[in-house]
Order: structure tokens, then sequence, then C-alpha cells
């Protein structure tokens, strides 16, 4: 008889370490990139584990492109979440001379010193990301919706992104490649802007002020009136639209990720 | 000789070449040493030399340079279409008269240049036989076939570099070895590469599997090696 185990089933209470949490800087030192975190998260996360456990998890940070690895033991939780202002500070030997690090993935594991359980993880983030464009805008939830892959529900924090939880990995659904970002995001993008653009209330709502911080910092300053016929509103929520998917070059990492057979 | 590469005149050649999956004429050896088509790269000897398997061919690479230009070597693109135009007697064998060539992407390798259709290292020959026998010595002759040759084993473990650090990890190896490796006969065992209970393909399913709860990457054998279905993976050993 196959063992099958379920991707979807969270046996050992893994927490997610979101982009948020996490603040790393990458350099360039004699065409080696030296990256310097100083926020593992570690201490914004709700962990259900035993604190004896989780003080003494052994933190690891991987690195990685399509072609390229590399993975550093950091230290053990304990030891990591007291170091002041930089965490952790290691150079990326196995990246030498790899032609830019733009492309660089990082994932954060908190892993159990007892069994090797991973007991957090943070995957597919990235370096040197501004703190405040990391603010989690769309916060990620796994819910069983049947047959619907994803939707945006709106609770009384804003909106958040459901992610059914019947599918595989779901809770690393948006990270895991290009093409599903590409598809899901611009589109979750899209429900709330229009709901910003046509709710004056939800513009005056808490969850909606960084919203507002993100769609400036996109060159939009401006919300279309409210009661403006429907053509102004698709206008403006097409130009944000537009603006969020140059920044993200979404149609070119789909392309990128097709062209590789669908290998990341 | 020594190790050189192509420059952009001598990768459009050589690509042109190997644009075709068969050849009537033979490989352009003559490019090797053309200094409009190639430039220095590594103060290392180096002779052609025609292999009977892709990890003798990586050795010989491997046991030709200095340790610490591994690294360099891996890291460059251009050196890899030369050093399989070198060692073209091995990566373009003869079949029925003609040159195979096979997919072009055996010989040829890009990044972000405007070769990054190139971008399948582990599916360039050479580089593939250096990458597996620099990270996991005689280990990697499992995974390894004849040099004109990618093996169901390099395509399931060493491309598995993104979400997952497999092709990184010794322990691993050492569990495939200990699954695979007929020492006998010295060659993987009949039905290792199927797609059945208890091949390499399940095996990888398995492990993405666990590799969900557990951290693979830093378990060491005997504990991966544990937790592996015993029916399927523990009743031929």
């Amino acid at each position: 008889m196959r063992l099958n185990l379920k991707k979807t089933l969270n046996w050992t209470d893994r927490v997610r370490i979101p982009q948020a949490a996490v603040r790393m800087e990458l350099q360039a030192a004699d065409d080696v990139p030296e990256v310097a975190v100083s926020s593992f998260g570690l201490d914004a996360l709700n962990v259900p584990h035993a604190e004896e456990e989780w003080r003494s998890a052994l933190v690891v940070l991987e690195a990685r492109t399509t072609n390229f690895f590399d993975r550093a033991e950091v230290g053990h939780v304990h030891e990591v979440r007291v170091k002041s202002p930089i965490q952790y500070r290691g150079v990326l030997k196995s990246f030498k001379g790899v032609d830019g690090f733009d492309d660089i993935l990082f994932t954060v594991k908190v892993i159990s010193n007892k069994d090797g359980r991973l007991l957090a993880e943070g995957k597919n983030l990235r370096a040197g990301e501004e703190p405040a464009e990391r603010e989690e805008l769309l916060p990620v939830k796994c819910v069983d919706l049947g047959q619907q892959p994803w939707r945006v529900s709106w609770e009384q924090g804003g909106p958040v992104l459901e992610v059914n939880s019947r599918l595989q990995d779901a809770d690393g659904f948006l990270a895991r490649d290009q093409l599903t970002k590409g598809v899901v995001a611009p589109a979750a993008f899209r429900m709330v802007l229009l709901r910003l653009a046509m709710d004056d209330q939800a513009r005056e709502d808490e969850w909606s002020k960084p919203w507002q911080r993100f769609i400036a910092r996109l060159g939009s300053e401006t919300y279309p009136e409210v009661g403006e016929d429907f053509s102004m509103v698709d206008e403006w929520v097409d130009r944000v639209v537009g603006a969020f998917c140059n920044r993200h070059a979404f149609a070119d990492r789909i392309n990128d990720h097709l062209s590789r057979g669908g290998e990341q | 000789m020594k190790i050189r590469r192509f420059t952009e005149e001598g990768l459009e050649r050589f690509a042109a070449y190997v644009s075709e999956s068969w050849r009537s004429e033979p490989p352009p050896r003559e490019m090797l040493a053309d200094l409009a088509l190639t430039e220095s790269f590594l103060d290392a000897d180096i002779e052609p030399k025609a292999f009977d398997s892709k990890y003798e061919l990586g050795r010989e690479i491997l046991t030709s340079i200095d340790a610490n230009d591994v690294a360099k070597l891996l890291n460059d693109q251009a050196v890899w279409p030369w050093l399989s135009l070198l060692y073209s007697e091995s990566t373009m064998p003869i079949r029925k008269g003609e040159y195979f060539i096979g997919d072009a992407q055996r010989h040829l390798l890009g990044g972000k240049t405007s070769w990054k259709r190139y971008d399948h290292y582990h599916r360039h020959l050479v580089r593939g036989a250096v990458q597996a026998v620099s990270q996991f010595g005689h280990m990697a002759r499992v995974i390894l076939g004849r040099p004109d040759q990618h093996t169901k084993f390099e395509e399931q473990l060493m491309s598995r570099k993104v979400g997952a650090s497999f092709a990184y990890s010794k322990a691993l190896m050492e569990v495939v070895n200990r699954l695979y490796w007929d020492g006998a006969k010295l060659k993987p065992k009949r039905g290792a590469k199927s797609t059945g209970a208890g091949s390499i393909v399940r095996l990888i399913q398995v492990l993405q599997q666990i590799d969900v709860t557990f951290d693979v990457a830093s378990l060491d054998a005997d504990r991966i090696y544990e937790l592996l279905p015993e029916s399927e993976f523990k009743a031929s050993v």
C-alpha cells in the first residue's frame, strides 16, 4: 500500500513567515552577493509550538535561482532573535560571478532540533524591498471553497485573499510560480481597487490606508469621484492595475516561466 | 591545450552547428583554438578524449583544474559549449553514419544573456557531469549514464532546484545509492528508472510530500531512509 500523504494537511502547525516580516538586503562585494538580514520576523509570529522546542530550533537561510543554490545555518532561535541590528550576514559563495542577483529568492526555515520538522517557513522571499512596500496588503487565508480556486473576501479588517484549502500546497499558492502569481495577483488587486473606487465608506476604513499609500507609490494620487460613470472608474482601475503590473513585469515573468517549460 | 571559452561570435557559430539534431559533417573542432572565436579562460591543461561514462567525463575535467577554480568553472556560461565541442567524440557520437547532436540545450548554455532560452543547466551534458561529480563524488555514478545521455535520475533529482534542495543533498544521494546502485554489476538496479512503485520517480513524489513537513535537506541518510514507505522502498533491499 502506498503512503500517500496529503500535502494540504499541516500536521506540525507549521507557521508561515510572511515577506512583510522579513528585512534583508543584498549587496555585491567583489562579484559575490552578500546578504544582511536585520530581521527574520521570528518575533512577529504567533507560534503554537512548545517554548523550549521553539527556542532551540535551528534557523536556516536558503538562497536560490533557477540554477544556483546556497544554504546557511544561521543559528538557534534564542540566539538569532536577540542579535541586533543585524541578525545574520553571509556571503553567497555559490553565486560568485553569476549574472545579476535580482532573481535570487530566499527561504527561511525554522527546524525542530528534535526530529527535523519544519516549525516555520517563509518561501520565495526577496531582499531589498522597502519596508513600506512589504506591508501585507492582502493577507492570504486557506479556506475550503469547494471548486472555487480562490476569491477575495471582505472581513472587518479589509480584503483577504482566500485560497482553496483543497489545493495542493495551498499556503504557498501565490508564490508557487510566476504564472500563478501573474494570473491571480492583478485580478485580486483589481477587485480591491473597484471597491475603493466605488465605496466612499471603504476609503475611510483603516484597512484602506496602506492601500492608499501603495496606490500613491504607483503614481496615482486621486480616486475617481464616487458616482462617476463606470467608464471613469474602469479607466482609473485600469491605470493603477497597469502600473502595478508594470512594476512587477508580470507578462514577462509569465513568458519566462513558460519558456522554461513550466519549471521555475 | 588550455581551457578556453567561446566569444559571442564563437557561440553563434557553434549554435548554428548544434541547431540540427543530426549532422553529416563532423563537429567544427577547428573552432577550439580559433582566436577570433574563443578566448582564454582557465590556466589548466585539457585534451580531447572519449569516455564511456558521464561520470568519467566529469572526473576528467575536475582533476584537470585547480579545486579553487571549480566555482568559477560552474558559474561561467560560455565555457560549457566549448567543452561540449572539445569532448564531441563523446557528446556527439556517430550513429548510423551521422553525428547525433540531439537538443541544442545539451550543448549550449545561457543565463540572462541572449542565450537565456538555454537555461536548463542540468541538461547540459558536460556541465551536468561536472556538477554531479563535484557535489557527490563517486556517489554520482548512479545518476550518470553515457556522456551523450541525460538520464531519468538526472532529470528527476537535479532539476528539483527551485522549491526543494534535493539537487544539493548529499544525504539524499546516499539514499539514492542505497536504493538503486547495484554494486556487483556497477550500474543502477533494474526498474530504478521506471515510473512504478519504488522507482526514482516515486521517490521524488514521496520526498516532495515529506518535504512539506520535514526539512529534507537537514536530515541525514538514515533518517530519510527511515521516513520512506516500508513496503514500497525497502522490501527488496
